[in-house]
Parts: C-alpha cells; structure tokens; sequence
C-alpha cells in the first residue's frame, strides 16, 4: 500500500520531470544543443505566475498564461541572443553562455523578488481522498492530469501539424529538411519557445506545492537532466519514460533514505546510465 | 609591437617573466591582503592551466573540474589529519587519488561519441562528489569541515607568513607551467590538438581516442589535485560549499578569458577571475548580475578570450584602413 502511494505521488513529480526533460531531448535533437538555463525559466514561470496570483490578485487561469508567455519569450531570447551567435564557435560556447543566462537569471530573480522566495498557496484540495483504500491527494491528480494533457497537445503539434513535422522533419536530417524548404531558424525558434513553454508550465506545477525560490530551478534541472539521460537523450517520448520513472524512483527511495542522500539518487541513476547505458532506455544512437 | 610577436615572445620566455614577476612582487608588495589575491591567483592558475589541457588542447568539455579539486583538497586535508602525513606526502597522495578518479571519470568520454555524455557525467560528477562531501560526516565532518590542517615545513623552516605562501604557491605555478608546456610542444600534446579538431582524422593517423582523451582527463585532475591540496593547506580549513558548480564554471570562465589552448592566458584568466570579483564587490548583488552578462558577452564576443582582443582590434583597424584606399 505504501509502495502505490509513493509511485502514485512519484507520478505527479515525475510529469513534472518529464515536461523540463522534454524541453532538453527537444532542444538537442533538433539542435545538438543544451540549454542549461532550461530550470531558470522553469523558476522565472513559476515567479511570474506567483507574482500574479499572490500580490496582484489575478485568477490562477490567468497567472498560468502570463507564466506561460514569458516563458516561451524567455526561450526565444535565449535562442536569439546566446545560441544563434555562438553555434558556429562550437558546443563550448554555447554552453558557457548559457551558463551565464543561468546565473543572470537566477540574480535577477533575487533582486526582484528577494532570496527567500514567496509562498504560492494551494491551489487543488490538499486532502487527501481514499479511492480504493489508497489515499491520494487531489493535488497530485491535478499536476499529472494537466501534465499528461500537455505533453498530448504537444504529441499532436508534433506529429499532426505541418510545423511539427518540420520540426521533426530538421531533426532527423538538417540539410535535406533544408533543400526541402523548411526554414531552419523558424524550427529552432520554435524549438526554444516549446521547451521555455514546458519549463513554465512546470514551475507553475510545481509552485503551489512548494515555496517559489530563485533556487529551485538549479535542482529541478539536474533531476531532469537526469530523467532525459534515462529515458535516452534527444527522445521526446524517452523524457516522457524517464521523468515519470525518476520521479517514482525518488519518491520510493525518499522514503527509506535521508533527504539529504535522496537529491544524489537522481545523480547516480545519471551517472550509473551514462556510464552503462549512455543511449538511454529509447534512444537510438 | 604586433600582438602575434607579443604572443610568441609571452611563450617563449613565460617561464622567466613569472619567475621575474614573483620576485618583484615579493620585493615590492608588503600588503598581505595583495599577497592573498595573488596567492588565490596562482593556485586557480594550476586549476586553469590543468582545465585548459582537457578541454583547451583536447576539446573536451569538463564541467565539473571541482569535483577533482575538492577531492585533492580532502585527500590533502584527512592525509594530513588522519593519518598524519606532511605537505609533501600529501601532495603526493592527492596526486595518486585524483589520478584514479580522472581515469575512472575518463572512460566514459570514450564510450559515447558527441560532446554531451562527458558533460553530464563530469557535471554529475562533482555534484555526487560536493554531496558526498556533506553527508559522510564521520569521514569529512560534513559542513563542519576539517580544521587545523598543518603548515608545511621544509627541514625546520615552516611555511606561514603571507610571503612564504606566496613564494610556495608560486613555485608550484611555475612548476606547473614548465610541466604543461612540456606536455603541450611533445607528440602528446599534439596529439591532443589533433583530436580536439577532429576525432575521426586523428584516429585515421593512428592515434589511440581512448589513450589519449583518458590521459587527458587524468593530467587534468591531477593539476587539480595539486592545486586542492595547495589550497587545503593554505587555507587550514576545507568544507564542501567551497567545492560548487559555480567554482568548475569559474574555471571555465577562466581559460575562456584567457583564450583556451595559451598557457599564460590561463594564468591572465585566472588572476582577472580572481581580481575582477573584488572590484565588483562593491555592487552587492548586481554584482552577480554583471558577472553573468560578462560571461554572455565575452563569450559571444571574444571567443578567443582578451589575448585574441589584440588581433580582432588590428583587423578592425585593417577593414577601416583599407577601406579608404579605393
């Protein structure tokens, strides 16, 4: 019973893994490239949202979509003015910047809004409901209800759009989605403005069941690198695979280790599957 | 003076600059609050020099060349506490330690083709390393650090005036930059460049990936084992929030600044790293602020760090010279 109540929770965690992680497969494998500043705009969306809900009064529908534009504008810059420039000097440069986008961000966030952060107040029922003898909370539903529903639209703007098939189209081959005029830049723009978009929704997710610090991107970060590294990095459905099964890990693990050791778990399981299964569970290469 | 001859006559004779450089300063300088920034400066030097090896001449990403530091730095510290060995033992055994683990981190760079496996694994490296450091407290005392780490001695002279560290640190930096351009004009080093530019050609040549990328990383965390326990020693005190991302970003900034594959560059990059940040104090928290947007724009902008600022600035006067002539 336990056990079904920690996979349970894992799963709400996990789509929210998932969603960040997929930001990551999509980005590399339609560019070759990592976006480190990935859990800063998960942080900045989570704040913007806060921000809306808490000191201007706005409803949580409306704080979500304000989330979820600067979210993908925040994409968007950071392909425009870190990526673009620095692809041709090669993948050091690229990750550097975005490093500095990382560390820029975060600051900002402290000088906005102060290191202590803001409390997002429950927005689902956090009672929990016994379905079957197993307690569950509503909250946990919402987060992975919402989350499944997002990474549905996506499947289908992916795969049922003419602009997703570009997408997809430029990442399986760049020059022959070239010669078959597909525009390259829209793709890639579109490519950040979707992974800011996902990294939004998750810290807005995520917000009402924690403080909202300018801390919590660096952590959610690593945990979906590692969720992206499981389910194979670049895949779109392995970071779906890897952030639920991460995500279900942790929690079922939280509950025998010390908290402390617990945030390591995330960086074994990374190392472990670097070392012995670097393609990850659904990568190709 | 063309900044190519500047470039050519800064390798040729760096080895004598330094030691010059070392000289006047101890004649000169008695503010000990200098001597520590240049103290920090040398050991972020071997720190940079070590980096720029891997990722300079070999082009690989390491991000997490803190992790090697910090284990230097506690193999230098319990060395020296638990089992009672002096500076010199320790040096040694930080060496042999992170020697063991570069090699054991480096394989990984040669299962997987393409450059993002070995930056995650080094990233996830030195994380598991910092936490570690924080949750074995019976070994490291957790964040309570260790403490009381002993001074080192030659015979009966004991190293603990601000000059003395200076002199020492220094010794270790010059040592380091001989040792590095040793290894950077032999067939290792060039070896290395030839993979940095293409993996495939360098293997048609005949050169081993595997020996060589593994080398690599294992000279890399060996500098920066001997710049942890330079550091342990030093400070006479370690705990692990020293030991963060941010110090293996730092270091990268560094050789960035200082333009990857040029020895003296890491040495001007490491000491800008070091003195920049004490100017910027002074701006409380947009000193981050600054610090970040530095990074995006030196990176964009000066890709071959400020050395190569002298060449982009002639060619700019060249474009603006030569289009007045019609």
């Amino acid at each position: 019973m336990f056990i079904i109540q920690q996979i349970i929770s894992g799963l709400a965690t996990g789509s929210m893994y998932a969603l960040v992680a997929i930001g990551y497969s999509l980005i590399w494998s339609g560019m070759r490239v990592v976006n480190f500043a990935q859990g800063e705009v998960f942080m900045f969306g989570a704040f913007i949202a806060v921000t809306m809900f808490v000191i201007l009064g706005q409803s949580f529908l409306i704080s979500t979509i304000a989330g979820l534009i600067i979210g993908a504008i925040m994409g968007w810059l950071i392909y425009k003015f870190v990526v673009l420039p620095n692809k041709r000097k090669g993948f050091l440069f690229v990750i550097v910047g975005c490093i500095g986008v990382q560390i820029l961000l975060r600051n900002i966030a402290i000088i906005i809004w102060g290191s202590s952060g803001i409390c997002f107040p429950s927005v689902f029922s956090i009672k929990p409901i016994k379905i079957m003898g197993i307690l569950i909370v509503p909250e946990d539903m919402w987060i992975f209800c919402i989350g499944v529903i997002a990474m549905f639209i996506l499947y289908m703007f992916l795969n049922k759009t003419k602009i997703g098939t570009a997408m997809r189209a430029a990442a399986q081959n760049k020059e022959i989605a070239m010669m078959m005029g597909i525009n390259i830049k829209l793709t890639d723009s579109l490519t950040f403005l979707i992974g800011g978009i996902l990294a939004a929704l998750a810290g807005i997710l995520l917000a009402p069941t924690v403080f909202v610090t300018p801390q919590m991107g660096a952590s959610i970060a690593n945990k979906a690198f590692s969720a992206a590294v499981i389910g194979g990095f670049g895949s779109v459905p392995g970071a779906v695979l890897g952030g639920f099964i991460l995500g279900i890990i942790e929690n079922i693990a939280g509950g025998f280790l010390s908290s402390g050791y617990k945030d390591a778990i995330a960086f074994l399981i990374l190392i472990l599957f670097l070392m012995f299964k670097p393609s990850g569970l659904l990568g190709r290469k | 003076m063309s900044s190519e001859k500047v470039k050519v006559y800064l390798d040729k004779y760096f080895l004598i600059i330094m030691a010059l450089f070392v000289i006047i300063i101890s004649l000169f300088i008695k503010n000990s609050y200098f001597y520590h920034i240049l103290i920090l400066g040398g050991i972020y030097s071997i720190l940079a020099i070590g980096l720029n090896i891997l990722t300079g001449y070999c082009g690989q990403i390491n991000l997490g060349i803190a992790g090697f530091y910090a284990i230097g730095a506690y193999a230098g510290a319990l060395g020296n506490l638990r089992l009672g060995l002096n500076f010199w033992w320790c040096i040694l055994f930080a060496i042999v330690i992170t020697g063991i683990f570069g090699f054991l981190i480096g394989f990984p760079a040669l299962k997987v083709k393409g450059g993002v496996y070995l930056v995650l694994v080094t990233f996830g490296f030195a994380q598991i390393v910092q936490v570690v450091l924080f949750q074995w407290i019976s070994l490291t005392r957790g964040p309570m650090g260790l403490v009381g780490i002993e001074s080192p001695q030659i015979g009966t002279f004991t190293f603990f005036l601000p000059q003395h560290w200076f002199y020492l640190i220094y010794a270790f930096t010059i040592l380091v930059v001989f040792i590095a351009g040793r290894i950077v004009d032999s067939r290792i080093g060039r070896s290395f460049i030839a993979i940095r530019e293409s993996d495939s050609a360098a293997q048609s040549i005949g050169i081993s990936l595997t020996f060589y990328k593994v080398l690599a990383m294992v000279i890399t965390s060996v500098f920066a084992g001997i710049a942890g326990v330079l550091y342990a020693f030093y400070m006479s005190v370690v705990s692990p929030d020293a030991f963060d991302f941010n110090l293996s970003v730092l270091v990268l900034m560094m050789i960035v600044i200082g333009g990857l594959s040029s020895i003296p560059g890491c040495i001007l990059g490491a000491l800008a790293m070091v003195i920049i940040p004490e100017f910027l104090r002074k701006y409380g928290q947009f000193q981050m602020v600054l610090y970040a947007l530095g990074i995006i724009l030196i990176v964009t902008y000066l890709p071959n760090g400020i050395l190569g600022l002298g060449i982009s600035i002639r060619q700019l006067f060249a474009k603006f010279i030569n289009s007045d002539k019609h």
